[in-house]
């Protein structure tokens, strides 16, 4: 929760006084206008420019020389305008944390230079902790650190730029106040304590990515070959009539390739560690995210076998937490593994086997709503959470702790109705989660409803009672898993 | 065609469900209506002005148009008491339910300790006929609870009724 308080005005926490950004800052802030002065500036002085053949000419003669004296000065002041501001700006910008006496620590973040912001952050109500080094940051050695709020994107607050070093030392420090830390008595947040669970090898990543994407290129390859056939077989008009086609499919295998290629960038060098209160993911090739999770703060888990995948065995896992900031790579938790090895993570950070419990199945009338997938729907109850299974060719299982669900609701079509059927859905606060239990019998369905309501109203209770101290007690095994 | 267990999960007769007020059909009538007698009007001026241009040529083209406008407005005004009906609301102890829909039925189960906010809402028709909308907020986009076409006195002490119960119960993420 970001609470801006205008009658906020503690004295000594002039900006001046807290912990400074780092001196680049500046810099990598306004890079992209420095860019764009200098493109304005080379389109405007173009003509003169193009004079610089004639540069030891202009030396000699005056008039050239004043032309490209002219341009440098103006990119100069353009230049220097910009950074002063962008200077000014930092100036007015600091942060700290403050030790509440009676409370949770908070982090004070004060910034802008004409509208004042005055930020102020429960650092126990962070949902994940990121250190981020976006590639021109990374050249230079310096860091985001982020902070992602139940909240949202609105409410997150994004330190940058710091020197990497730093960004380490404040994310421990933060970590030191969140949640459940302080009754675990343990100093947490030291990275070098973390214990590697899992690396995915680039081998592996593009081959699970190629794989996952097989389909659509496939039928790239299939286009080709038709357009070969045809111009075997047919006239040229018809190949005439397929080339027309060229330039969408074009784009299509471009945005394809495209999104291929950041998706194996971004999980690159993939690693996951447990921390002493919750995992961190580090990925990322070009750009590097660190990402810290308290266990307690996910609201779902997902698991995935695309089809191809099915065969190798392999899984990727997904999770949930509330205010993530781009929810492909906030949902990341391992973009490939053997299945054993998922489940396990998975176990650990939720303590729920997702291939135990009884699972109860869609019926039989199922089959006309939806006549490929119908017997992979299934449902099961596990004691602190539920889990939906659904997907013929992705198959997907989705985890959801029942203290994080919000509200419970089922639907029903006319055909649903004809059949005597209904689905029910749990409403999570990210609404990614998608959890469903899809053309139950209306009966059965009744129950579940009523089952899901009051399992969800006893953990929420659980939790709420205890405060979020004993979260770890709602959820024992995760609190084991980590210990 | 009747089917009791459907009835019993979307309408549990043991609950004392509450009924939106039967102001809420004009509400819903009236833009359709305006937007029909508008659109009729349109219509049917450009075919007379068709007609009075070249001896009614453009005419005939009007008249599934307008039908077809005609239609689609009555289906609607004969359609919305049947959807108006089925909204309703059961308060118990934890939670609150609103079920709606005819073709396709909704039930919500909105515990009180996760609403965030209550929102009372109401254009200036509602305003006109008195009624107001109560929507509740949790934390997940999902949540689809709303009820329309409460009288304005009923939805206010819905809401406090309803802010008291979710103080009382309030919960963490």
């Amino acid at each position: 929760m970001t609470e801006s308080a205008p009658a906020y005005a503690d004295p000594e926490l002039s900006p001046s006084a807290m912990h400074r950004l780092h001196p680049l800052t500046p810099f990598l802030r306004s890079w992209r206008m420095l860019g764009a002065a200098v493109a304005i500036g080379f389109g405007f002085f173009k003509d003169d420019l193009e004079r610089l053949k004639y540069f030891w000419d202009a030396l000699r003669g005056d008039a050239e020389l004043s032309v490209l004296l002219r341009a440098a000065v103006v990119l100069f002041v353009v230049a220097a305008v910009l950074v002063a501001g962008a200077w000014m700006s930092w100036r007015a910008t600091g942060f700290a944390i403050v030790d509440d006496t009676d409370g949770p620590g908070t982090l004070r973040f004060h910034r802008g230079l004409v509208v004042r912001q005055r930020s102020q952050v429960r650092l126990n109500r962070v949902q994940s902790v990121e250190v981020n080094q976006p590639l021109f940051a990374r050249l230079l050695g310096l860091a985001v650190l982020r902070l992602d709020m139940a909240a949202g994107d609105d409410a997150s607050v994004s330190l940058a730029y710091l020197s990497l070093k730093d960004a380490w030392s404040v994310r421990e420090e933060i970590l030191r106040h969140t949640a459940n830390a302080p009754e675990l008595g343990v100093v947490v947040g030291d990275r070098t304590d973390d214990e590697l669970i899992a690396r995915v090898s680039t081998t592996r990543l593009v081959q699970a990515n190629l794989l996952d994407s097989v389909g659509v290129l496939s039928f790239f390859a299939l286009w080709v070959v038709a357009l070969v056939v045809m111009r075997i077989l047919g006239s040229g008009d018809v190949v005439l009539a397929g080339l027309s086609g060229i330039v969408p499919v074009t784009i299509a295998i471009l945005v394809q390739l495209r999104k291929q290629v950041a998706s194996i960038l971004r999980d690159a060098d993939f690693g996951l560690y447990r921390t002493r209160t919750g995992i961190r993911i580090s990925a990322g090739l070009t750009s590097t995210v660190n990402r810290t999770i308290d266990t307690d703060r996910i609201q779902g888990v997902r698991l995935e076998e695309p089809f191809l995948w099915r065969r190798l065995g392999w899984a990727r896992v997904e999770v949930d937490v509330a205010g993530a900031a781009d929810s492909t790579q906030a949902a990341r938790l391992m973009p490939v593994a053997d299945r054993p090895a998922a489940l396990a993570l998975v176990r650990s950070v939720t303590g729920v086997d997702l291939d135990a419990g009884d699972v109860r199945r869609a019926g039989e009338r199922a089959r006309s709503l939806d006549p490929l997938g119908w017997r992979y729907l299934g449902v099961v109850l596990h004691e602190h959470g539920a889990v939906s299974m659904h997907g013929r060719w992705r198959r997907t299982r989705i985890y959801v702790p029942y203290a994080r669900t919000q509200s419970v609701s089922v639907r029903q079509g006319v055909l649903q109705r004809r059949l005597g059927l209904a689905s029910a859905y749990l409403d999570m606060p990210k609404g990614t989660g998608s959890w469903h239990a899809s053309h139950r019998d209306v009966a059965e369905a009744t129950d579940l409803v009523a089952e899901l309501a009051a399992r969800a109203r006893a953990h929420r209770l659980a939790l709420s009672r205890a405060g979020p101290a004993a979260s770890a007690a709602a959820q024992p095994e995760a609190g084991r898993g980590l210990g | 065609m009747s089917d009791a267990a459907g009835d019993r999960l979307f309408a549990d007769p043991d609950l004392d469900w509450q009924p939106v007020s039967p102001a809420l059909v004009t509400e819903r009538r009236l833009p359709v209506a305006v937007l029909a007698l508008l659109g009729l009007g349109l219509v049917g001026g450009g075919g007379g002005a068709a007609m009075a241009a070249d001896s009614g040529a453009g005419w005939p083209l009007a008249v599934p148009g307008l039908l077809l406008l005609a239609l689609a407005a009555l289906l609607w005004w004969v359609l919305v008491p049947r959807v108006v009906s089925a909204w309703r609301y059961a308060e118990r102890e934890q939670d609150l339910l609103v079920s709606r829909g005819r073709m396709q039925r909704r039930l919500s189960v909105v515990p009180y300790g996760r609403m965030q906010v209550i929102e009372v809402s109401a254009n200036p028709v509602s305003r006109h006929l008195g009624i107001a909308t109560v929507t509740l907020v949790t934390a997940s986009a999902a949540t689809d609870a709303r009820i329309p076409g409460l009288p304005t006195e009923v939805a206010q002490r819905l809401r406090d009724r309803l802010a008291a119960k979710g103080e009382a119960a309030a919960a963490g993420l």
